[in-house]
């Protein structure tokens, strides 16, 4: 069975910023043809994944996360289309690739977890058929195959009896840990998993999240983990990267984002997550709601909604910029982040 | 993180798709063209017509005086086809009404109230789907005479289990939805959800069935005039076929006699079709992400 | 238990309820005792299948019990009919998990809120003063343009405030809320779980809050109980519970909950792997299959609730 690496805080990972890179995403923007008109989805997203890292990229429905992680592995709605921005992953652009290459990379060196992937098993296929079938992707077959589907499963804590089970048999973790079994199939260099533990119970999220981070450990794969979860990403991740209508707000070390952040909308998402182990405080709501992403506001996109907005900020966009080694905001006040976050934590601050 | 379901009530939406725009077309081409038959049929569909110099205009072929021709017995086709418009549009819309009214309270009570009610009516309706449909209007037809209106009850017998089946598996699926329970809990009896709550949702799948209903309608009947059980009174298309058929117009070259009826069953059966078409996009709306 | 006394609103005894599976009875509620007083706030946490929602649904005779009561003002809730009936439903009300489900598409937010009221006989003079009351209770005060509204054209926040003034348009005296905020995105939530502290505080509403969330639980509710497959395994003032977990469910359930910071517990949660399909659960504790100190009364024995603490109960063999 795996043993789980228990106490290490990501502040080691953090340390190692100097990191060569595995992905560098540069002003990514996607968007989407839709009968009301034309969509920015991403709009102007830049974060960096380096390796053997695990980022989370955090935000809530409609920010662009989905779209920004499926737009690295070429998989994309019919409708929507990559306007914009570089995507360099191991020294090659990603988005100039060819489908053929695209496709070729798929699974070999990118592999995605897409939401719910529990219900994304095909249910009329036995588990081990499933495994095969992604291992054939990468020429391995026959015995070699079947022992490395064994060997998979021991890596994601599952019994071989799984192997002769159908999806339907299967519990919501136990599938979930097939679908990281399957991304791992062929030793990917990076590993996108789209919300893999919302579904899940909180014991079994549990379990999972440590067994992607023993794994992530020791493979030494790089994952990006999408999630709207404050509190998920903290435990696991070992850098953040803040998503706000369609663009990457603030990106740093977990530790550092958390702590110090520099972004009010990420003082107010913290305000958001009641922590069990404090007392029982008062949670703040952000008020208002995202802007349509139809007709992107210009200036600051969560100018609407900031209590430290100036008139600066409904005029021009702030840059991503970096305040301290590793540590990028985009905010205009970036400089006062100190004394922003002391007002961030009282509630009369976000009351209208 | 949000599922939304849309259900875009855009008629503007609707009116613009090209389906119904032809499908309505068709329609109320034909029922203009029903309502003015009078007048716009230069001669009565059974009259016997005689040229000027006195002899029979049989079989003639399309000119100024007759636009399609004459049959082998004299009658203008021309106006035998404006006439056969009135009844299709009757037989059509009086089949499909009843047969969506029926069905679609058939449905309704199944779906809503299961147990014994749905098990009844669903066996009902088993009945009348194993009774083939021309033979049973033979009968009909050999015990209460063979007209029209007979044609429309037998139909109208017969053909309810389709649509019953299926709104009644459209409300199974809608009795589940929260909706429906946070009418329960707010007081709402069983009439008032199924009535208020539910059939506003049922709605339009009765619609696109009565569209494709007048279709078939108009169908059954040419297939039972063609059999030569119609009512030997009332000019339909089916009739028109019938007696091509009968007076040997195919092996005649009498082509302008037996096309154009043909031709308008298809157009108003297609009708049907195009309206249906257009209707998916408003009965199955997209999950918006 | 000891004699109920009149400040209990809902009281269950023996509470069950199984469903026919394929052949196999699946106990998904079996034999809850509970009370909820006047005014109180209490919350139901369970994992999925744990039989939390149907409990809920019980409650509300949304669904008939196979076995056991409840009883709400001291009637029977299960043989209510007519007049009385009517009347439950005016009383007690439910929060849905999902607002964009919970009102029908094709009405106004007129119509959906107006539904209680026509069903309740309210005049139609009052009607409009009582909606607008209501939609300023749950902090949406620009009735008028809230009322001319279809769902499809409000945000999930808003859709949950008016789900909320539905189920309080009638001033119920209890309130059955089943995962009232995990559909909603977060800076959302803080929003309407204010807005239900407030509610409780103005109203002095009994509740009862269905959720797997303990942050939820922990932040709305004075008294928390823990199901688990059916059975209630904890029942007691919801920070002791959260503190202090005597059953060792919560204790895992409680251990396994990530908080939003980097320094953390990572402590692996000690509990034996699952094994899909165990046996019948009809014959001792349920949670043996996973429990970490099991023992062999656990496996012949179904453990009662029992005092653990002051006003705390835990269903569990071993001593405190």
């Amino acid at each position: 069975m795996t043993e789980l690496v228990t106490q290490e805080t990501t502040g080691e990972a953090s340390a190692r910023r100097d990191v060569p890179l595995l992905l560098s995403v540069r002003g990514l923007r996607v968007s989407y043809r839709t009968p009301r008109g034309t969509m920015h989805a991403v709009d102007g997203a830049s974060f960096d994944v380096g390796q053997a890292e695990m980022l989370g990229l955090v935000g809530e429905s409609g920010c662009g996360k989905t779209t920004a992680a499926r737009s690295l592995t070429g998989v994309l709605a019919g409708n929507a289309r990559v306007t914009g921005g570089s995507v360099t992953f191991t020294g090659r652009d990603l988005l100039a690739l060819d489908r053929q290459d695209a496709r070729a990379i798929r699974w070999t060196e990118i592999a995605f977890v897409p939401q719910s992937a529990m219900n994304s098993l095909d249910p009329v296929y036995r588990i081990e058929a499933q495994l095969l079938e992604v291992l054939a992707r990468g020429n391995i077959r026959g015995r070699a195959a079947r022992l490395r589907a064994r060997e998979l499963l021991d890596m994601v804590g599952l019994p071989h009896t799984v192997l002769a089970s159908f999806p339907h048999q299967l519990s919501g973790g136990m599938r979930q840990r097939v679908a990281i079994a399957l991304a791992l199939a062929l030793n990917p260099l990076l590993v996108i998993a789209d919300e893999p533990v919302t579904a899940l119970d909180v014991i079994v999220q549990r379990e999972v999240l440590d067994t992607m981070r023993d794994l992530q450990r020791r493979l030494h794969v790089s994952v990006i983990m999408i999630t709207h979860d404050i509190s998920v990403v903290a435990y696991c991740c070992d850098s953040i990267a803040v998503m706000y209508a369609g663009q990457v707000v603030e990106s740093g070390p977990s530790a550092v984002l958390l702590g110090q952040a520099a972004h009010p909308y990420t003082m107010g998402l913290c305000n958001a997550f009641p922590d069990l182990e404090r007392a029982a405080d008062l949670l703040v709501p952000i008020q208002g709601s995202p802007p349509d992403l139809h007709e992107p506001p210009t200036g600051c996109r969560f100018a609407a909604r900031c209590p430290f907005a100036l008139e600066r900020c409904a005029q021009e966009p702030p840059p991503l910029t970096e305040i301290a080694p590793g540590h990028r905001a985009a905010c205009w006040r970036s400089g006062e982040a100190a004394a922003l976050r002391v007002r961030a934590t009282e509630a009369s601050t976000w009351m209208p | 993180m949000s599922a939304t379901t849309v259900v875009t009530v855009s008629w503007r939406r609707q009116a613009r798709d090209p389906y119904f725009i032809a499908g309505i077309s068709i329609y109320l081409a034909f029922l203009l063209i029903a309502v003015f038959a009078d007048q716009i049929a230069p001669n009565a569909p059974k009259d016997i017509l005689f040229l000027d110099n006195g002899s029979l205009a049989n079989a003639l072929p399309p000119s100024a005086q007759f636009p399609l021709g004459t049959t082998t017995s004299g009658c203008d086709i021309f106006s035998q086809l404006v006439h056969g418009s009135q009844s299709a549009l009757i037989v059509g819309i009086s089949a499909a009404f009843v047969v969506v009214s029926v069905g679609t309270l058939v449905g309704l009570l199944a779906g809503y109230f299961g147990g014994f009610v749905d098990a009844a009516l669903m066996r009902i309706a088993d009945i009348a789907l194993g009774i083939p449909l021309l033979p049973f209007v033979i009968v009909l037809a050999a015990f209460l005479g063979p007209t029209t209106w007979n044609v429309v009850l037998a139909m109208s017998l017969l053909l309810w289990p389709n649509s019953a089946r299926i709104i009644r598996a459209q409300v199974l699926s809608l009795r589940e939805r929260a909706y429906i329970e946070a009418a329960r809990t707010a007081g709402s009896g069983h009439f008032r959800i199924l009535f208020h709550h539910i059939a506003p949702n049922i709605l339009p799948l009765a619609l696109l069935f009565g569209s494709i209903a007048i279709g078939w309608a108009i169908l059954t009947e040419a297939s039972v005039s063609f059999l030569g059980f119609a009512d030997p009174d009332t000019t339909t298309w089916g009739f028109m076929l019938q007696d091509a058929y009968v007076s040997q117009a195919l092996s005649r070259g009498l082509y302008n006699w037996f096309v154009p009826p043909g031709i308008c069953i298809v157009l108003m059966v297609s009708a049907g079709f195009f309206i249906s078409r257009s209707y998916e996009q408003f009965l199955f709306p997209r999950l918006r992400d | 238990m000891d004699a109920m006394t009149d400040t209990a609103l809902v009281e269950a005894r023996g509470l069950t309820k199984h469903f026919q599976s394929g052949g196999a009875t699946v106990r998904a509620v079996d034999g809850l005792d509970f009370r909820i007083d006047r005014g109180e706030t209490v919350g139901l946490l369970g994992e999925s299948g744990s039989g939390k929602t149907t409990t809920g649904r019980l409650l509300l005779r949304l669904t008939p019990p196979s076995a056991g009561e409840i009883r709400f003002g001291g009637a029977d809730v299960a043989t209510m009919s007519g007049p009385a009936l009517k009347r439950f439903r005016t009383r007690a009300q439910l929060v849905f998990q999902n607002p964009f489900d919970a009102l029908n598409p094709r009405f106004t937010m007129r119509q959906s809120l107006a539904e209680p009221l026509i069903n309740a006989g309210v005049p139609r003079s009052e009607r409009a003063e009582r909606m607008d009351a209501v939609l300023r209770q749950v902090h949406l005060p620009d009735a008028a343009g809230v009322l001319a509204n279809y769902p499809h054209q409000m945000s999930g926040g808003q859709l949950q405030r008016v789900v909320l003034a539905r189920a309080l348009i009638l001033r119920p005296d209890f309130i059955v809320a089943d995962e009232p905020v995990s559909m909603l995105d977060v800076s959302v939530r803080a929003g309407i779980l204010n807005l239900m502290r407030d509610v409780r505080d103005e109203m002095g509403l009994a509740a009862i809050y269905i959720s797997h969330d303990v942050t939820l639980v922990r932040y709305v509710c004075v008294r928390t109980l823990v199901m688990y497959r059916g059975r209630i395994v904890e029942d007691g003032p919801t920070e002791d519970v959260v503190r202090h977990p005597r059953h060792p469910y919560t204790q895992a359930l409680i251990a396994a909950v990530p908080v939003p910071r980097v320094e953390q517990n990572r402590a692996a949660i000690p509990l034996k792997p699952a094994r899909h399909g165990s046996g019948d659960l009809a014959v001792g504790c349920g949670f043996r299959d996973r429990c970490p100190y099991a023992f062999e009364r656990c496996f012949a024995e179904k453990p009662e609730l029992r005092p653990a603490g002051a006003g705390h109960l835990a269903a569990c063999h071993l001593d405190p």
